[in-house]
């Protein structure tokens, strides 16, 4: 046991070399430098990150926009496809009128009253559209 | 807790604890700066933590073990006794002294668990409770370790007085 008790004593006698005075500006002024690079690194990450955050929410933004857009577009067309039939049909019956007004081509215009009626009653509105742009060429060039 | 302050606190006692475990002052420096870059990087709070300076010990323990990893070196190659001797010999003072000599030599000889044990315990002055929490082992292993660290000195010291006279 007193052994021991003077190892102990000779193991607190050893002490270590003090370390150059430098050492100690080397290792913290090269700690800092990379805290600094890491900083400027995560500034750079977090701004990239809110960028594309902001770019996120506007896609999201003009996904809805679009989206509803494109609904209404095609509600007009399915569903509200009375509404679109009723003003083709009053267009119709205008250019028509102006038609039978018209003294010479008679020929053509019996032809694309027959058409109308003929695509009236097939009820299609394409076919609508079809003879509107016909008929508005036709009076066009009269 | 800033930089500066736990490098003026436990600077020099990391310093010798790592030149002790990884026999080279060059790595130790460079595992020393490692852990105040890592110090430094992830901004440690050390408010919250109980005990700053094992805290500090066990980071640096854990960068030196990865840093030899990475080396890929031989462990018992690489502490082989004439390296640890050499490099006792150039880091500590009062070495002229011959039962001091006599003792660094002597702690050379015993194995690398229970001379870091002693390395902190004398060295750097740490308790066996920190000691444990620095090695990540309970303090019952580590004061065993200590135990049979002390008994190995003992008989090697005696060995050597017995040679010598």
């Amino acid at each position: 046991m007193r052994d021991l008790d003077k190892i102990q004593i000779l193991l607190e006698r050893l002490s270590p070399k003090p370390l150059p005075p430098e050492f100690r500006e080397k290792i913290l002024s090269t700690a800092y430098q990379k805290q600094r690079n890491i900083q400027v690194i995560i500034h750079v990450l977090q701004k990239a990150l809110f960028i594309c955050g902001v770019l996120g929410v506007m896609a999201l933004v003009f996904d809805t926009v679009i989206t509803n857009s494109e609904n209404k577009h095609l509600a007009a067309m399915m569903d509200g496809s009375q509404t679109s039939e009723v003003l083709i049909e009053k267009d119709l019956q205008e250019i028509a009128a102006e038609l039978f007004e018209i003294e010479y081509d008679k020929n053509l215009n019996q032809w694309l009253i027959r058409h109308y009626k003929t695509e009236k009653k097939s009820a299609k509105l394409e076919s609508y559209q079809n003879i509107i742009e016909i008929l508005k060429e036709q009076t066009n060039e009269k | 807790m800033h930089l500066e302050k736990i490098f003026d606190s436990i600077g020099e006692k990391l310093f010798n604890y790592l030149t002790i475990k990884l026999c080279s002052p060059l790595d130790a420096e460079d595992v020393l700066q490692e852990v105040f870059c890592r110090l430094a990087r992830y901004r440690v709070r050390f408010r919250f933590i109980q005990n700053p300076s094992a805290y500090v010990f066990r980071v640096a323990r854990n960068e030196a073990i990865r840093f030899l990893k990475n080396r890929k070196r031989n462990p018992e190659r690489y502490h082989s006794v004439e390296k640890l001797s050499e490099v006792i010999q150039d880091n500590l003072i009062g070495l002229e002294n011959e039962a001091l000599n006599q003792t660094a030599k002597a702690l050379t000889q015993i194995p690398e668990e229970q001379r870091e044990v002693i390395v902190l315990k004398f060295f750097e002055d740490l308790t066996f409770k920190e000691i444990a929490s620095v090695c990540g082992i309970s303090i019952n292993t580590t004061t065993s370790r200590f135990r049979y660290g002390m008994k190995k000195l003992r008989i090697l010291l005696e060995g050597q007085h017995e040679g010598s006279g």
